[in-house]
């Protein structure tokens, strides 16, 4: 992505989403630390970023606990 | 399915109006763990996240906001088993929270993004005294420093500063995105902070800003990143 690519994008309304995106998913109160969230919609939105905004832990899938 | 208690923010005082509904229309309830109180409702899993989903759990958080004097959300995805289980790891962490809560009591938070190409890196410094492991720690100590500031936004971190009560700074290492700048201004300040970048953009060396907010206080809770 060049970098008036992104400028163009960050000028559209979709700022407010990626504000949201990062907020909801980089940002905030930790308390369990065991969350695990499926990528549904997400990665349309990563395709739109310069920058990854998303924790791993928010995005990797959950091992399952080994009998 | 096991059904879980999904946690939207923490507080510690009473609302001042009815919880309402959260992002499944459950009606949302306080659960006491301490000094500290966890706003919560039951759904029947985890959700998904997409950009509806978190556009609504926001719009609930803000919402949620506007009757607390203070507030911090939790993050997406954050659920607990039952009351019993969220009660225990709010009592568990009551002191941190108690003191983020304090910090962003009557707060929103402003969000600046910068984009440009970056001032050059600064000349090494002369080597520090002592052996191999404390040049080395120095040398960390100032890459790490450096990873939290922005000097690139010089005048307008000069104009802004009146209005901040707490910054957080995350630098990026490469890209047009320099940096973000997470700004904990008073909720009555968030005007004047949108006047003072707009009235810095020309100044900016050819960097272009976007500010955004005010938000609810996402990114100054506690143990948190950067």
């Amino acid at each position: 992505m060049s970098q008036s690519d992104s400028l163009e994008i960050l000028d559209s309304s979709e700022v407010s989403l990626l504000d949201t995106v990062d907020n909801l998913l980089n940002r905030g109160v930790v308390l369990t630390g065991e969350v695990v969230i499926g990528l549904a919609g997400i990665d349309l939105i990563y395709l739109q970023l310069s920058a990854v905004l998303c924790a791993a832990d928010r995005i990797l899938p959950k091992k399952e606990p080994e009998e | 399915m096991t059904p879980i208690l999904y946690i939207y923010a923490v507080v510690d005082a009473e609302a001042s109006g009815p919880l309402g509904e959260g992002i499944g229309g459950e009606p949302l309830r306080l659960v006491h763990g301490g000094r500290i109180s966890g706003v919560a409702g039951d759904l029947a899993a985890i959700p998904q996240a997409s950009p509806e989903i978190l556009k609504r759990q926001d719009a609930v958080v803000q919402r949620l906001a506007g009757l607390f004097p203070s507030l911090l959300p939790a993050r997406f995805g954050e659920s607990a088993a039952d009351e019993a289980a969220l009660a225990t790891k709010l009592a568990a962490r009551e002191g941190e929270l108690a003191e983020a809560l304090k910090l962003v009591r009557g707060c929103v938070q402003m969000t600046l993004r910068v984009f440009g190409d970056p001032d050059p890196a600064p000349e090494p410094a002369p080597p520090a005294a002592g052996g191999p492991g404390a040049r080395f720690l120095e040398t960390r100590r100032r890459e790490q420093e450096r990873m939290r500031s922005l000097p690139e936004i010089g005048p307008l971190s000069q104009a802004l500063r009146p209005l901040l009560k707490a910054e957080r700074i995350e630098r990026h290492a490469a890209g047009p995105l320099l940096g973000t700048a997470y700004h904990l201004v008073l909720r009555e300040g968030a005007a004047a902070y949108l006047a003072a970048v707009e009235e810095t953009r020309g100044r900016m060396g050819g960097r272009r800003v976007a500010a955004t907010g005010p938000w609810p206080p996402y990114a100054f809770a506690p143990g948190g990143k950067p």
